[in-house]
């Protein structure tokens, strides 16, 4: 085949892709979103400027906003020196022990929300094992001291190092160990190594991770619900409350179109610093990195301490969340456990209901068919916007990064009142009653965390690598599926798993969009749960955690570690045999 | 790498078989759906219902195993029904959401706020069930979309040794139980209907959104010197041991509790009365099964059915035959209680802007 001719057909497939992508972003992502905030400030035929003197003359509105700021503000600090620390502590420092404690370090990508607050109040709460411990000691202290700024922030630093245990990680195996060596030949010190040679190589990962941290605490929900007390409110809440209501829904759209300015600004600046340079390894036989000891005896001393004391951290709560998975709900709601409170007739209920495992199977083919999708639909775009060469490709990176600006409960509701009716953009298809809608709906708020993890991996490729495969006559989609795919394979996986075992018991977006016979997950969980109409409510969001926790682990061990080195072996004894053949 | 392509295939054949299975399963509900129309009328004709024929019911009155239980006693009957449980704040947008391809034949539950909003929007057809002379139709709507079955009073319930207590809401606003009662959320149904039992005594044409100044005054000081219930929080143990023995409560709830914590609690009913929330049932516009929908509602809303109802969930019915069934605790409590005159109409047309100006400039 001539080369010119291959190259003439490949950019007219780009051609077609481009349309089809942005076809679909439009669709599904923009048009929708429009939609609503049209029909939300458009009212009758003109533009409703009530609301902001609404908003801005409300206290508890404004309060709320700085305070979720502040908590987005603090978060990035405190996020990432824990999620470094812990990190570094498994994976790049030799600490004994470091394979447990990179178990319990683990432990927030497993499970989340209400249940994971309720799991540090066991610990910290005014019935609270430390609590109680501290009475002892100081019977003069407030029981109720777990409340507020202090506790958000404690809960939610531990609760959002997933980022970091999943792509920080994977950015330190991706060090080039000749760099440490030669730098400790020429007799850098431990501390010039760690500043100078690893963090700048992290720096794309540490881009990225910070932008997700800022966005967890812009809309953090559960923490704040239950540990801010009267003074720690966040605006999350109150734009979900609000986004229900149908005649108070100009009030949500405005307060997330704030939080939206604000992630925006971020986002384009960042953008802009991420431009400025990033340090990659040229060389072209990279080795695997060892664990670096820490030499200075009280420093190692210290680093082991600060190990384990976040061990304990991370552990206990998860421990008291199983303990109490298997009391009756009213140990649960009080905290007083006793040796008569166990029993297991919560499990029992679970696996005795003919419908209990529907559920599951609806929710694992969503999640996974949404994570994968987003997963296509970011290396796609990653792509198309990496070295792009028009200007106007920088609508797919935007396009892939507005879901970031709305809470999803507004992006269920643009999916929903638009496409309830007949729209040509979607050839006159009602979408809403069809299995279809929950799906695009999950692919569409899980676009902007793939978009961002995938697009920071492409940045970690070493550009000579595409180069050579390019010299060699290969052609784009050659080099992308055959040279670029594998070296960003892990985090490729790192995101799908993420993005599996974050839609898995999804409520907030998933209520308004679930087909009726197909009920997934978080839905079956909350009618379980809902404290105002069954008894054993709380015991059941206890056991369906659990149940959870055992799925996204299976969901990590084969997206990272154990289950993929399996895979990796597998594979390599398949291709000693096929060389053997040959 | 052949893996990964297979990988990307596979990948790709799934999701192309989930849209697929989209597309089939809608076009299959259509060409059912018609060919049920057509069974219905011809059904209709015979006074005979197919009672084969799925049902699909919405409800947010399904949990805690009654939409199980429903299900297999309708199945009995020789009905073929699907309960789906919805939350109550999410029930009615949905239905609005599905005008244009409804899923769902019939609904039960909600309350009569939500059932204005659902008139409105026109998705609720009329019809009459047999047991309407039966029940309190005042309860009810008067241009016959929806039939009351199950009454909820919201009251406040008190610990039980707690002395001198508060006759009505207008008390708490004194310092003397300042932080001492729990407002349970507006977004709920419980808090805010109790909210528009308060805003309802205060109707004033030309008060701000049809409530008088007065009003308004009387329901910030309400809020702001109560506590508003945060998640995570045991409020009900709170009034038990006497941290803030007041607390916001629906009627079965405080049946529930009762016998869960083996404790008796006072029960605060005003003069005025309390706002009775009345689960009722109706007919979704665009369902091609009403023949069968509205039999089964005929055979669910029966005094029969009902009082199995009550006595597998604790509710209370409104069907005053089954009513008479009621064990002991039921009927104390019912006796204790009294319905507040309230205008729901009135009141659909304003609670979502009470709300949120109670939200906005009230809450601390």
């Amino acid at each position: 085949m001539k080369q010119g001719n291959k190259k003439h057909l490949f950019s007219w497939q780009t051609l077609i892709l481009k349309l089809v992508v942005a076809w679909a972003i439009i669709a599904f992502v923009v048009y929708p979103n429009l939609n609503l905030l049209v029909s939300v400030f458009y009212k009758n035929g003109e533009f409703s400027t009530e609301v902001f003197g609404k908003v801005l003359s409300s206290a508890r509105a404004m309060k709320s906003l700085r305070n979720s700021f502040i908590l987005a503000f603090t978060l990035v600090v405190t996020v990432n020196i824990v999620g470094t620390l812990c990190v570094l502590l498994t994976e790049y420092w030799e600490i004994r022990g470091a394979k447990i404690l990179r178990l319990a370090y683990m432990s927030s990508l497993i499970y989340g929300g209400v249940v994971l607050v309720s799991g540090y109040k066991y610990v910290y709460g005014a019935n609270g094992l430390l609590t109680q411990l501290l009475l002892k000691v100081f019977p003069s202290m407030d029981p109720g001291w777990f409340v507020g700024y202090g506790a958000v922030v404690f809960v939610m630093t531990f609760s959002c190092t997933q980022n970091h245990m999943m792509f920080l990680k994977n950015a330190i195996h991706g060090l080039d160990y000749h760099t440490i060596e030669a730098a400790k030949n020429m007799g850098a010190s431990g501390a010039t190594i760690f500043f100078k040679i690893v963090l700048p190589v992290l720096k794309p990962t540490f881009f990225a991770i910070t932008i997700l941290t800022f966005l967890t605490g812009l809309g953090a929900m559960s923490a704040p619900l239950i540990v801010g007390g009267d003074n720690f409110q966040t605006i999350n809440p109150m734009i979900i409350t609000f986004a229900k209501s149908s005649y108070s829904r100009e009030v949500a759209a405005f307060l997330a179109i704030l939080l939206g300015l604000a992630t925006m600004i971020l986002l384009s600046v960042f953008s802009r610093v991420e431009k400025g340079g990033n340090y990659i390894s040229v060389s072209k036989t990279k080795a695997k990195l060892r664990k670096q000891k820490i030499n200075n005896p009280a420093l190692n001393v210290l680093a082991h301490v600060v190990a384990y004391v976040m061990f304990a951290i991370f552990v206990v709560p998860m421990v008291l969340v199983v303990v109490y998975s298997f009391c009756d709900s009213l140990t649960i709601k009080t905290g007083n456990l006793t040796l008569s409170s166990f029993t297991l007739e919560n499990y029992q209920k679970l696996f005795t209901s003919a419908a209990a495992f529907k559920p599951y199977l609806v929710s694992i083919v969503y999640s996974l068919a949404a994570a994968a999708i987003a997963v296509i639909a970011a290396v796609i775009c990653a792509k198309l916007v990496h070295k792009s060469k028009h200007k106007y490709d920088m609508f797919f990176e935007w396009g892939m990064l507005i879901p970031w600006l709305l809470p999803s409960t507004l992006i269920a509701l643009g999916l929903t009142t638009t496409y309830g009716e007949r729209h040509a953009i979607l050839f006159n298809y009602v979408m809403v009653g069809t299995v279809m809608l929950m799906l695009v709906g999950y692919v569409v708020v899980k676009l902007p965390f793939s978009y961002r993890m995938v697009k920071a991996a492409f940045f970690s490729i070493d550009s000579d690598l595409e180069e050579a495969a390019k010299c060699m006559g290969a052609s784009t989609l050659y080099t992308m599926i055959k040279v670029v795919l594998p070296v960003i394979f892990p985090a490729i996986m790192s995101v799908v798993i993420l993005n599996f075992n974050g839609m898995l018991s999804d409520y907030d977006l998933s209520v308004f969009l679930y087909h009726p016979l197909f009920q997934p997950l978080g839905i079956v969980i909350k009618a379980a749960s809902d404290e105002s109409a069954a008894i054993d409510a709380k015991a059941m969001g206890f056991v369906y955690t659990v149940v959870l926790m055992i799925l996204s682990s299976i969901g990590l061990y084969f997206g990272q570690g154990e289950g993929m080195e399996m895979i990796k072996r597998w594979k390599q004894r398949r291709l000693a045999r096929k060389v053997a053949r040959a | 790498m052949k893996n990964m392509k297979r990988i990307v295939t596979l990948g790709l054949a799934a999701a192309m078989t989930v849209s697929l299975a989209g597309c089939g399963g809608s076009q299959k509900t259509e060409t059912k759906g018609a060919e049920a129309a057509a069974q219905a009328g011809g059904a209709e004709a015979a006074g005979e219902v197919d009672k084969s024929q799925q049902l699909i019911i919405y409800t947010n009155s399904g949990s805690n195993g009654r939409g199980e239980w429903l299900k297999e006693k309708a199945a009995g009957e020789g009905y073929n029904v699907e309960v789906v449980q919805i939350q109550g704040g999410d029930l009615a947008n949905r239905i609005i959401a599905e005008k244009n391809n409804p899923q769902a034949d019939m609904v039960f539950g909600l309350n009569a706020i939500e059932y204005e909003k659902l008139k409105k929007e026109e998705v609720l057809d009329q019809w009459e069930p047999t047991w309407k002379a039966d029940v309190d139709m005042t309860l009810g709507d008067a241009d016959g979309y929806y039939y009351p079955i199950v009454i909820q009073p919201l009251v406040n319930m008190m610990n039980a040794d707690l002395e001198n207590p508060p006759k009505d809401y207008t008390d708490l606003v004194n310092p003397e139980w300042t932080d001492k009662y729990t407002i349970l959320n507006f977004g709920g149904g419980t808090g805010k209907t109790i909210l528009a039992g308060l805003l309802v005594r205060y109707q004033d044409e030309n008060g701000d959104l049809g409530v008088s100044e007065e009003g308004w005054n009387f329901v910030k000081s309400w809020i702001q010197n109560g506590h508003m219930e945060q998640q995570g929080e045991d409020n009900v143990g709170n009034v038990i041991s006497g941290d803030r023995p007041i607390t916001e409560m629906w009627g079965s709830g405080v049946l529930q509790n009762q016998t869960e914590r083996d404790y008796k609690f006072q029960i605060m009913v005003p003069e005025v009365g309390v706002p009775y929330v009345t689960e009722q049932v109706a007919m979704i516009t665009g369902s091609e099964k009403r023949a069968l929908a509205v039999d089964f509602a005929n055979w669910f809303g029966s005094a029969d059915v009902q009082a199995a109802w009550m006595e597998q969930f604790g509710t209370i019915p409104c069907q005053p035959a089954a009513l008479e069934k009621a064990p002991e605790d039921i009927k104390e409590f019912v006796n204790q209680v009294h319905p507040q005159d309230m205008d729901w109409g009135f009141v659909a047309e304003h609670v979502e802007q009470w709300v949120e100006k109670c939200e906005l400039e009230f809450l601390q």
